[in-house]
Parts: structure tokens; C-alpha cells; sequence
């Protein structure tokens, strides 16, 4: 009777040796390998002396009893702060002007803002160079015109000049974290207070932004963090000042003469600090959204501003003018100068900087191919481990697999010098020496950016039905075919999202960069820093602007495809 | 592309990129040249002309020895040159040149500042990574230690000969020879009505906030400086320099870009460069102190597993050409034949010159960069 | 295509336990259903016999082969069982042919004959025609009939169903009850059914084993289980009850409180045992005060006063207060007026009455 209802029994393929079990085995131990292998040899690098390798504490007795050695962490110290008492009610006053209110050009400001969490801090600093050297910068030489003083007001070699251009590009964080976080208010709270009498700045004050606090000191905790890491716009800005702060106090260890060893050991509570900020910023976002109330946010009425629309907007721009207008304008206009210093004068303009990076010099076009080649495979390597840590993660299939998870978020607390210094520790010598070899900094870059594919990658699968893949199993898929014919077609637009975001900072980092490469494999960001000593800022424009349309491109192409959110993913969170 | 078959022990596929890098090379080569021409002054002017012929056929006839060279070398097809021994654009006419004259040799060189080309290399050799064919800084006691380490290749370049005698030979190994001649001295901004005329000078208050250096952390020229200073004056001379708030870049080179910018009036910066800037017509001199300009010898040497060792060799030999001493002396470089007039208008040997031994710099170096840090924070 | 057994089961979260020992013969062709309350445990059973679990204690056999134990378990995809998820699990990127062929892909049956098993079991489900569309264009009912058949296209051994039924309507749910009743003829394929609707149990299983709070308290035919229930559970289970704790007195007498009562099947108890009597509302006989035969001595006739009433259309729901206060529920029939605070008089028929185990 049943086989006349559904014909003769299928037989089910023979048992045969199960990939599965290798191949989740395989991808922890290399995630392994490329978290723990170089953060394992910081700390034995830190305890041997440079000179004879001798197992000694004394690097860390050098590094923190000499005063010369304690300035910078002060600076440092200082130099995030107040990043981040800029950067927050910047950002935080820019979400609520975006995603709280009828401000008109809101999508404009909310783009502008994109291309300042596009934009790599250093990049910013070098055209402030132009625009507010202390004699030279063209503003300051504007306001001598103008007003006939001595000299200018500005001086960007200073610590106030690197906390502003850090700021400038460090406000995006709030603004992503805060938006996010206005986006669960509903209006109804709001409402009622202005029912109540409440004016929309006293709602706005007292009512809206208390219930998004924990985004807010998130935003915070992440710009401090950003600030303590960065290198570029230090090095660009703060050696010049003779003010040292950690990441080039680190550089300068690796400089003449080379103290490598003492480095790892200045960089021990570099790593200490941002793993404990990280810590709190983790526990505090954890908290917010349980206090944030469940559910649908309701139906989201903006603010009305009347008379205020138009000023608010025109406040809203400040911030874009520092970090794109003026910057950029200063880097097209240099890079199309024969000599900066005489401004962009009929004269002076001129293409051969351009025809310099991608026709004549061969470095140059040499190092805007090795950009695009190692962020692509530096991206391609994190998107995969990503998805293959958090499959067995989120579906516990090795013992310990929350730690897998962890240490795939790891390297984001990690700042990108120091994870540098662990792989030139880790692999500069024998038995793997990937030193002098593209695989040195596309192994870094994938390292570097492996948290933000993975984030992408894990909450998106957790948005997929566990009964899906268990259907597809009770119907003889093993986990591998389930993974490959079920679960990745249905995450596809999250794995795309993932490698671009992995991409595009890998295209423009500098800090782990600047330790790893060779001249042979020299990208577009260490020529920058190289060629930015002896006075090179045209080509140093060139360039600049060489990377940055090629990173706007490719973000104009995955807005295409994929629509803006799944670009300004909300980092750790 | 004919008599490509016909010369024996000479790959086709070797000629097949002459014609077109030629061409190519000439096309760049030509522009340099453009660009250069419409910036001198008449002190070069005249010099230039002889150099090169319209098709691109090296200039003066080879001798055999060259000749056979130059074919090993074009069957490796490539040279990795480091030199800190002049700016960027230095560099670049010298890889111009020496292109001009051996077609069908790619140049991939790297211009960085002496303890920067110097660490690369060090990092390398830890690491067992060959990379480098030849090695040109302007700090003698970098090779001090590369020869007590056997890294580098003993040999005698074609042509070294033709350096004044004082120079022929620094190292009676044959190990490293003299690549480069210079000089840190004054440069000032023409807006100053009086320069600076001695070392001392620039200690003076007038120029508060008006001097840059370089740093000898990243330099060669200015690591040699800061010994020399300190030999003369003792430490003393840069407590007091740093109450001057001295704006500190890190090649010697980035003097020329603040005094051309407008940012600062004087500095202890290079002759070749400040030279070079001026002969565009920029608004920078220079002046020989009282007190003595230091003279930078700066070696060029091959390292002995270098990847590509003819091309080193021929690239090494190019230095004593007049094809390179012409080029630097465009680029407003000492010309190392004595038979080419140097820009300066000044022969070295007209100069009162000062000149670290090169043990003092292999010791002192380090020292006066652990005392600059605490001197000047950076 | 042997038995499926269950032995002992047991399985822990934390500090909770979620089956305390589970035992039961599974009968090769039969539809067995797991019938409980939310929590019960029936999940976890069917989760531990499909091998996405594995038990603390206890084993899965099928006929000589050993499925789980707490040393491990032959994964899923080999234990030629399918499942029917509670929300379908339809891949939504995959057409309806796409869903169904699937695990006949994974069993790499040949092109032709996969597209001739496919259509064939569309049709039994009743879908045929539909092999182009997604399941976002279906209803909830086509895609439950996907799910169907795309666990029935493979033949397995054994098919567990996980609440299939309970995210349609009220009529379409009646509708599918018969279908799986249907296609279990048909196929003959050992089936065990998840639910905790007791009605769609008693139309659709074979045997039922009710399960509460981790354990099987009883084992049988739907008949056996609502004439016969063997504790107070299940009892309420099935079917509205009314139960009253109490003692028994004497062979077929039970106090409870100041009431006395006669009832049957007091098979296993002795005089003195706690026992708890046990009377479906439907069998509660509902009589006027004073209407005829209405003698307030006659064997298992109380007095009481009507506290509530609702009419439920086809019944009227009465919530009778007897003269110790205990509330007894009845289902009378249509025809009688009734009004809050009459006097009634209640009568348990003898042999309505189920003594069980308190």
C-alpha cells in the first residue's frame, strides 16, 4: 500500500567520511593562529632584551620609570579625552538633527557624514597641514591679509590641532551609535512631554536624550578608543610639535635606533586600556537595550522646529565644513599645484602629479595596485573566516565555541600598531617568516578587519531560523551542505555587506601598514607617510585623492546594491 | 626589432621589451627634461644638450668591460636601488639616466631618509628577506657595521678611478665606495635681508621660532650634523637651540619645503636641494658658515646575496659616468668627476669643511639621538 | 521497518530537568501522539528522538539499531526520520519543487525520476500546479502541505510532526486533522505527532501518551485514556472535569467531605485510600429542585445553587455551588432556563464516576 502511494524506497547514499568535523576544526585553529599568535608574542617579546635576547623585565622598568617615556601616555591620555568631549555632542546633536527632527537637507547631512567615516584621520591632518600650518597654512595667511596681523591665529602642529582633526573625523561613531539608539524612542514619551507644556529643546534635553544615554557613552567609550589607536594624524601633526603620544612614541621605538622589544613592552598597557574600555562599552550598550522599551519604536513624528529649521541646518553643516569641505579643498587644490606653497594660481595648476602616481612613477602605480589587491584579499579572508566562526559559534559545534566568537572580535580592541608590532614579533623570523611578502600585510589587514566582518556576519545569522537548517538536516544534508545550500544563499546580502566593510578601511589603513611593509610591497597609504617628510605634498595630494576616489567609488557601488544601512553598521554592537 | 635571433646567448623575449621600454623611457625621460629645462637657471643651462641623443642611444661609447656587463645585467632585467642621498627628484633623474644609457634595465628604487633605508634593510636581514641590490645612505658608519656583519659585496666599480684621489678609496676592501658628495649648511629665506653666517648664529633670539632642522633619528646629512655640532660646541649648543623652538621634520630636505613655504626663515639644511629649489625659482639661498659646512660622504655599496648582482655591479659603475655626474650636477648636486663644473659654482676643495670620522658617527649617532629625544621630546 | 523505543529519557537544562525518564514503544505504522501541556517535555522527546539533542540518560533504538544516548547520537541526517516543523521551515529562497526535491537531491536520486517522485507527491498533498512558486506566495495551509510533502517525498522510516497544526485556523485545522489522518492510511509510515490540543489527539493518533511535567503519565488508545484515566491529569486533561478529593470509605464508596458518593472503578484502590473522584461535566445530570424523580436522597444526588451560567450556543455552562461550598461545573442541554442563585439538584451517575490516584 505505501509503495503504491509513493513508490519503491529510495536508498540513501552510503556513509562516507564526514568533512564537517575538519573543516570547522581547520577554520578555528586559523582564526586562532591569526588572533592569539601575535598577541602571544608581544608578551614574550616585551620580556627579552633587544640587545642580547636575554629574559629580562627591564624593558618594562625603561618603559615606564623614564619621564621622557611617561610624557605620552599623559598626552595620550588628554588626546582622547578630549576627542571624545568634541566628538560626542557633536555627533549626538547631529543624530538628533538628522533622526529627530524636520531639519531640511537631511539626507545630505547624513551622507556628508558618511564621507567622514569614510575619510582616514591622517589624510584629514595632512590637508590641515596646508590650510593652518603656522605660517604657511592658507587661512592664516588669509587672515594676515585680512586683518593685517603678525601672523595667524592657527597653528595645527599642536596638541589642540590633532585633537581637532581626530575630532573631526571621530563624530561619526556617536552620531551611528545615537541614531541607532533614537531609532527604538518612540515618539509616544516625547509627546507627552510636549502635551505636558514642554517646549521641543526642553523635550529634547530632558526626555530624549536621558532614554539614548547608553548610546551616547558608547559613542563616547568608541571615539576615546579610536583617539588612544590612532597614529597617522599624531605622526603627521605631533612630531613636528615635539609632543609625543603613545602610538609614535611606539613608531619612534622602531626607528633608529630599533628598540622592538621595548616597544611591545610600551604597548602592553596601551592593549590593558582599550580592553577595558571596550569591557565597559560592551556592558553598558548590553544594558541599553534592555532598558530601551521592547519592540517597535511606534509611529515616529518629527520634531517641529519652525524658525529654527533653517539655523539648525546651517549648524549641522560646521561639522562637514571642517572634515570634507575645507580638507578636501585644500588636497585637490595642492595636488593640482606645481608647488603648494604658491596656492592654486593660473600659474601653478597642473596634472603632472597625477600623470606622476599612475603613469611615470612605477612605486606609485605599484602601490595603488597593491592597495586594491591586498584589501581584496585581506577582505576576502576575514568575510570567510567570519562566516565560518560564526556558524560554529552560533551553532556550538566545537567545545568552547564562545570563545571562537571572542576571539574573532578580539583584534577590534586591539590598536592596529600594536597588533602590527605582534605580527612583525610573530612573523618577521623563522620558522614562518611572512615578512617582505604581500601575505605580511594582507594577513594584518584581514586580522585587523576580521571583528567588523564578523559582527555583520553573526547578527545576520542569528536572524536565520534555526528550524531552516535543522529541516534541511533531517532531509540528509550534512552541516556543510546545509551551511552552502541553505544558510550562505540566505545571508548573501549580509556577507557582501560584510566584505565591503572589511574593505574599505582595509584600503586605507595606515598604522599596522606603516610597520609591515617593504618597499616592495609599499601601499598607497605607507607612500603617503613616506613621501609626506621632505616637503612631498603634491604628490602626497595626488595620492590622496587617487585613494579617496577609488574608496568612493566603491561605496557609490555598494550603496547601489545594497542601500545605505547595511554600510553603517553599528561597531561591537 | 631586428636581429633578434641573430646575437648569440641572448634571449628573444629580452629584446622584445627594448624597442617598446625604449621608447617609453625616452618619452619620460624627455618630459623630465622639459620640466627641468624650463626651471634652471644659466648656471646649468649650458651643460645640458650633450647628454643624450634624440633616438635614446646611451651617450658616450661602452668600453668592453661595460659592454659585457650591461648584457649580464639586462638578463636579470632589473635593479632594487635605496638611497637617501638626495630628494625624490634627485633620485628620479638618476633612474632617468641610467635608463637612458642601459635600456632594457628596470630601476625600482625607494628615496627615504638614511636611518629609514637603513632599518628597512637591517629588518630584512633579520628576517632572511633578499630584496635590496644596491644600498646608498649618507651614513658612513652604516656601513662600518654592514661590512662586520659580511653583508656586503667586495667590488671594484668600472670607472671609480675617475673620483678625485682623495676619494677613491674609503674602504680598502672595495666593500663600499663614495656615492655622493654634500654638504649641510646654511639655507635661508631670501626674504631675510642678512642670512645667518655661522652655526652660532642661529642660536641667536632674532630667530626665534624661524629655524627648522631636520632629525638625526631619520637622516643621514642631519645625524651628521648634530655630531659635528656637538664635537664643535658640546650638547650645550642644542639646549640652547631648543630655546629657540626650532621646527623639527624629519629628512633635511623638509628645511627646502619650510623656507620655500613661507613657514620658516632659516635652517641647517642640504646644498643639493635648497640648490635645486632655487635654480626653480624659489625664494631660498644658501650660505657656507663661517664656523664649517659638514661634509657628507656618502657611500653606495651592493649587498652580497643581492637578487640581481650585475645589474648592481652596472648600477654601482653608473655612479662614476659622466651620464650620472651630469645628471646631479642638473639637480644641483655635487658631481663626483672633477671634470664637471658643480653648481654651486664652488669646488669642494674651495670649501672649509668639517668631516666626521666615520667611528665617531658609529658611536655618536645613536648617542646624539638618545640626547636629541631628551632634548627636544621628539 | 522495525519498532522505535525509548528508553528512560532523561534530560536536564541547568538546574531544571525536562524529562525525568520517558519510556515508550513506538508501533512500527502507527501514529502515535504526544499529547501535553506547554512545557511538558513533548519538544524535548521529539527534539532527542530526531538526534538534535542528545539525552542526560536513556536511549533511542530503532528495532536493533541504537539512535541516541548519552554517549552521543547518529546525527540527524542519518536517521531516515523526517520532520515537520511548527513554522514549516520552507527555505524562502527556494521554489516549492525546489523545497520538496530536496532531500531527494541530497539522496542523489536521478533527475527524471526526482521530478516524477515530486509531482506524485504534490499530488497526494494536493499542491500540484504550484511547483514554480516561492512560499511567501503560499497560504499557510499550502505551506504546511510543502512541508508535508517535502517530508514524506523521501520515504523515511519514521516522520515526527512538531505541532504542524497550530498556526492555522480553527476550520482549516479541522480540514488538515483528516488530511494526516488520510495520508498516515495511505502511507502506513510510523508517525509520532506533537500537540497539546487534546481533540486534534483523540481524531488523528492510534495511541496517545499524555505527558506532564516531564513524565508519560499514561499510555493508550484515545478511548482507553478518556474513559480511563489513571491519574487526576489526565482526567483534565481530556475533556472538562469535575474532580473532588476524597476517601474511600467502603468497596465502591467514596467521602468526600460531607458528601457520599458510589462510583466504579475502584479496582486498584482500598478502603481508606486517598482517592479523587472524578465526573465529566457533560455527564453531570442537572435537575430542578423540584421536578419530578428529583429526590434529594436518591443515590449520588446533591443540592446546590447555581452561582454562574454561560451559554455556549449548543450547551449551556453551569457553575453549581454545593452545600459545602465545593463548585462543580455541568454542561447542560438547551431547553432549560436557568437563573443565578436557583436551587438545583445534581446527580452524578454512578457510572460516570472515575476514582484515580490523587
Amino acid at each position: 500500500m505505501r509503495e503504491a502511494a509513493l513508490g519503491p524506497v529510495v536508498v540513501r547514499r552510503p556513509r562516507r567520511f564526514d568533512l564537517s568535523a575538519g573543516v570547522w576544526l581547520g577554520a578555528a585553529a586559523v582564526l586562532l593562529f591569526l588572533v592569539v599568535v601575535p598577541l602571544v608574542w608581544i608578551l614574550i617579546a616585551s620580556v627579552h632584551a633587544d640587545a642580547d635576547n636575554r629574559l629580562t623585565l627591564a624593558n618594562y622598568v625603561e618603559a615606564f620609570s623614564r619621564a621622557i617615556y611617561l610624557t605620552p601616555i599623559r598626552n595620550s591620555l588628554v588626546l582622547a579625552s578630549f576627542v571624545a568631549l568634541i566628538a560626542v555632542p557633536c555627533g549626538t546633536l547631529l543624530a538628533w538633527a538628522v533622526g529627530r527632527t524636520d531639519m531640511p537637507g537631511r539626507p545630505l547631512v547624513s551622507a556628508l557624514i558618511f564621507a567622514a567615516f569614510v575619510t582616514p584621520p591622517f589624510l584629514g591632518a595632512t590637508a590641515w597641514i596646508f590650510l593652518a600650518a603656522p605660517n604657511s597654512g592658507w587661512l592664516n595667511r588669509a587672515w594676515v591679509a585680512l586683518t593685517g596681523a603678525a601672523h595667524g591665529p592657527l597653528n595645527i602642529y599642536s596638541l589642540a590641532g590633532a585633537i581637532f582633526v581626530i575630532a573631526m573625523y571621530s563624530y561619526p561613531y556617536t552620531f551611528a551609535f545615537v541614531s541607532s539608539g533614537l531609532e527604538l524612542v518612540p515618539s509616544d514619551l516625547e509627546r507627552s512631554a510636549a502635551m505636558l507644556g514642554a517646549g521641543w529643546p526642553r523635550v529634547a534635553w530632558r526626555i530624549t536624550l536621558p532614554l539614548v544615554r547608553p548610546a551616547i557613552i558608547a559613542g563616547a567609550l568608541l571615539s576615546f578608543l579610536e583617539a588612544i589607536a590612532e597614529f597617522g594624524t599624531p605622526a603627521f601633526l605631533l612630531i613636528p610639535a615635539r609632543q609625543q603620544v603613545v602610538t609614535t612614541q611606539l613608531y619612534l621605538f622602531f626607528q633608529f635606533p630599533n628598540r622592538p622589544n621595548l616597544a611591545a613592552a610600551y604597548a602592553i598597557p596601551l592593549l590593558a586600556v582599550t580592553v577595558a574600555l571596550f569591557a565597559v562599552q560592551q556592558r553598558l550598550l548590553r544594558r541599553g537595550r534592555f532598558t530601551t522599551v521592547a519592540g517597535k519604536g511606534g509611529v515616529r513624528v518629527p520634531v517641529r522646529l519652525g524658525r529654527w529649521r533653517w539655523p539648525l541646518f546651517g549648524f549641522c553643516l560646521v561639522p562637514p565644513l571642517f572634515s570634507l569641505a575645507l580638507p578636501y579643498g585644500a588636497l585637490v587644490a595642492t595636488s593640482l599645484s606645481r608647488a603648494w606653497g604658491r596656492g592654486p594660481v593660473p600659474g601653478n595648476l597642473t596634472l603632472q602629479w597625477y600623470r606622476w602616481a599612475l603613469v611615470d612613477n612605477l612605486a606609485a602605480r605599484q602601490a595603488i595596485g597593491h592597495s586594491v589587491l591586498y584589501a581584496a584579499a585581506a577582505a576576502t579572508i576575514a568575510t570567510v573566516l567570519a562566516v565560518f566562526t560564526a556558524y560554529v559559534a552560533a551553532r556550538r559545534l566545537v567545545p568552547g565555541a564562545r570563545l571562537l566568537a571572542f576571539a574573532a572580535m578580539a583584534p577590534f580592541v586591539v590598536p592596529g600598531i600594536v597588533l602590527a608590532i605582534g605580527f612583525f614579533a610573530a612573523y618577521a623570523r623563522p620558522p614562518l617568516v611572512l615578512y617582505g611578502t604581500a601575505w605580511m600585510l594582507i594577513v594584518a589587514f584581514a586580522t585587523r578587519f576580521l571583528p567588523i566582518a564578523f559582527s555583520g556576519v553573526d547578527a545576520a545569522l542569528r536572524g536565520v531560523d534555526l528550524e531552516l537548517e535543522n529541516a534541511a538536516r533531517t532531509l540528509g544534508a550534512s552541516r556543510l551542505v546545509t551551511l552552502a545550500r541553505i544558510t550562505l544563499p540566505m545571508l548573501r546580502r549580509s556577507i557582501l555587506a560584510g566584505w565591503l566593510v572589511a574593505f574599505i578601511p582595509s584600503l586605507r589603513e595606515l598604522s599596522s601598514a606603516v610597520f609591515l611593509f617593504t618597499p616592495a610591497t609599499a601601499v598607497i597609504t605607507t607612500l603617503i607617510f613616506d613621501l609626506s617628510d621632505a616637503g612631498n605634498f603634491e604628490p602626497v595630494s595626488a595620492l590622496g585623492v587617487i585613494m579617496m576616489g577609488l574608496t568612493f567609488a566603491l561605496v557609490a557601488v555598494a550603496y547601489r546594491f545594497f542601500g545605505g544601512t547595511a554600510l553603517v553598521q553599528r561597531r561591537g554592537g | 626589432m631586428s636581429n633578434v635571433a641573430g646575437r648569440a646567448g641572448r634571449p628573444a623575449a629580452g629584446n622584445h621589451v627594448t624597442e617598446a621600454g625604449k621608447a617609453r623611457v625616452v618619452t619620460s625621460s624627455l618630459s623630465r627634461r622639459t620640466m627641468l629645462k624650463a626651471g634652471l637657471s644659466a648656471v646649468g643651462a649650458g651643460l645640458l644638450g650633450s647628454g643624450f641623443r634624440a633616438d635614446g642611444a646611451p651617450a658616450s661609447g661602452m668600453t668592453a668591460e661595460e659592454e659585457k656587463l650591461y648584457a649580464d645585467a639586462k638578463r636579470e632585467g632589473k635593479v632594487v636601488w635605496w638611497t637617501a642621498h638626495y630628494a625624490q627628484s634627485a633620485a628620479d633623474a638618476v633612474r632617468d639616466a641610467f635608463v637612458a644609457r642601459y635600456p632594457g634595465i628596470e630601476v625600482q628604487f625607494i628615496r627615504q631618509t638614511a636611518q629609514v633605508v637603513y632599518q628597512r634593510l637591517t629588518q630584512n636581514l633579520r628576517a632572511g628577506v633578499r630584496e635590496v641590490d644596491v644600498f646608498a645612505s649618507t651614513d658612513e658608519a652604516h656601513y662600518l657595521i654592514l661590512k662586520r656583519q659580511g653583508v656586503l659585496a667586495a667590488y671594484k666599480p668600472l670607472g671609480v678611478d675617475s673620483l678625485p684621489r682623495a676619494y677613491r678609496a674609503i674602504d680598502r676592501d672595495n666593500m663600499y665606495h663614495v656615492g655622493g658628495l654634500g654638504f649641510v649648511l646654511i639655507n635661508y629665506s631670501t626674504k631675510l635681508p642678512v642670512p645667518p653666517h655661522s652655526w652660532t648664529d642661529l642660536l641667536d633670539p632674532r630667530y626665534k621660532g624661524q629655524v627648522t632642522v631636520g632629525h638625526p633619528g631619520f637622516s643621514g646629512f642631519v645625524g651628521n650634523w648634530v655630531v659635528a655640532m656637538w664635537d664643535k660646541y658640546g650638547w650645550d649648543y642644542f639646549t640652547k637651540l631648543a630655546k629657540n623652538n626650532p621646527k623639527i621634520g624629519r629628512s633635511i630636505n623638509d628645511t627646502v619645503t619650510d623656507i620655500v613655504s613661507g613657514e620658516r626663515l632659516v635652517g641647517a639644511g642640504p646644498d643639493n636641494y635648497s640648490l635645486e629649489s632655487k635654480q626653480r625659482g624659489n625664494p631660498i639661498s644658501i650660505e657656507f658658515p663661517t664656523d664649517d659646512a659638514i661634509l657628507i660622504v656618502s657611500p653606495v655599496g651592493i649587498l652580497k646575496d643581492a637578487p640581481h648582482p650585475n645589474a648592481a655591479r652596472l648600477f654601482e659603475s653608473f655612479y662614476y659616468t659622466r651620464d650620472y655626474s651630469l645628471a646631479m650636477a642638473k639637480v644641483a648636486n655635487y658631481p663626483l668627476r672633477p671634470d664637471i663644473p658643480p653648481p654651486s659654482g664652488v669646488p669642494i676643495d674651495k670649501v672649509k669643511w668639517y668631516r666626521n670620522k666615520a667611528e665617531r658617527l658609529e658611536k655618536g649617532v645613536p648617542e646624539a639621538v638618545g640626547k636629541w629625544r631628551e632634548t627636544f621630546n621628539v | 521497518m522495525a519498532d522505535l523505543r525509548l528508553v528512560d529519557l532523561a534530560k536536564r537544562y541547568g538546574a531544571t530537568a525536562a524529562l525525568h525518564g520517558i519510556s515508550l514503544d513506538v508501533r512500527h505504522g502507527e501514529l502515535l501522539a504526544l499529547l501535553g501541556p506547554s512545557g511538558c517535555g513533548k519538544t524535548t522527546t521529539l527534539q532527542i528522538v530526531a538526534g538534535f539533542i542528545t539525552p542526560d540518560a536513556g536511549e533511542v533504538w530503532a528495532g536493533e539499531r541504537r539512535l541516541s544516548s548519552p554517549q552521543g547520537a547518529v546525527p540527524p541526517e542519518r536517521r531516515r526520520m523526517s520532520l515537520v516543523f511548527q513554522s514549516y521551515a520552507l527555505w524562502p529562497h527556494m521554489t516549492v519543487h525546489q523545497n520538496v526535491a530536496f532531500g531527494l537531491e541530497m539522496a542523489r536520486v536521478a533527475r527524471g525520476e526526482l521530478a516524477r517522485r515530486v509531482g506524485r507527491m504534490l499530488e497526494i498533498v494536493n499542491l500540484a500546479g504550484y511547483e514554480g512558486r516561492y512560499p511567501h506566495e503560499l497560504s499557510g495551509g499550502q505551506q504546511q502541505r510543502v512541508a508535508l510533502a517535502r517530508a514524506l517525498v523521501v520515504q523515511p522510516d519514521t516522520l515526527l510532526l512538531d505541532e504542524p497544526l497550530s498556526n492555522l485556523d480553527a476550520n482549516l485545522r479541522e480540514q488538515m486533522r483528516f488530511e494526516i489522518r488520510r495520508i498516515h492510511r495511505e502511507t502506513g509510515i510510523t508517525m509520532i505527532y506533537v500537540t497539546h490540543d487534546q481533540a486534534e489527539a483523540m481524531v488523528i493518533a492510534d495511541r496517545i501518551a499524555v505527558m506532564h511535567q516531564g513524565r508519560i503519565e499514561q499510555t493508550g488508545t484515545p478511548q482507553e485514556i478518556y474513559t480511563r484515566p489513571r491519574s487526576r491529569f489526565v482526567a483534565g486533561f481530556l475533556g472538562q472535569t469535575n474532580c473532588l478529593p476524597g476517601r474511600l470509605v467502603a468497596p465502591g464508596v467514596v467521602r468526600c467531605g460531607e458528601l457520599e458518593f458510589r462510583a466504579t472503578g475502584d479496582g486498584e484502590f482500598r478502603t481508606g485510600d486517598d482517592v479523587v473522584l472524578c465526573v465529566r461535566s457533560r455527564a453531570v445530570q442537572v435537575r430542578r429542585r423540584d421536578a419530578a424523580g428529583g429526590t434529594a436522597g436518591a443515590p449520588n444526588t446533591v443540592r446546590g445553587r447555581l452561582a454562574q451560567q454561560a451559554y455556549l450556543g449548543d450547551l449551556h455552562d453551569l457553575q453549581i455551588a454545593l452545600s459545602d461550598g465545593t463548585l462543580v461545573r455541568a454542561f447542560a442541554p438547551l431547553g432549560d432556563r436557568y437563573e443565578a442563585g436557583q436551587e438545583l439538584l445534581i446527580e452524578f451517575p454512578p457510572d460516570a464516576c472515575l476514582l484515580v490516584r490523587p
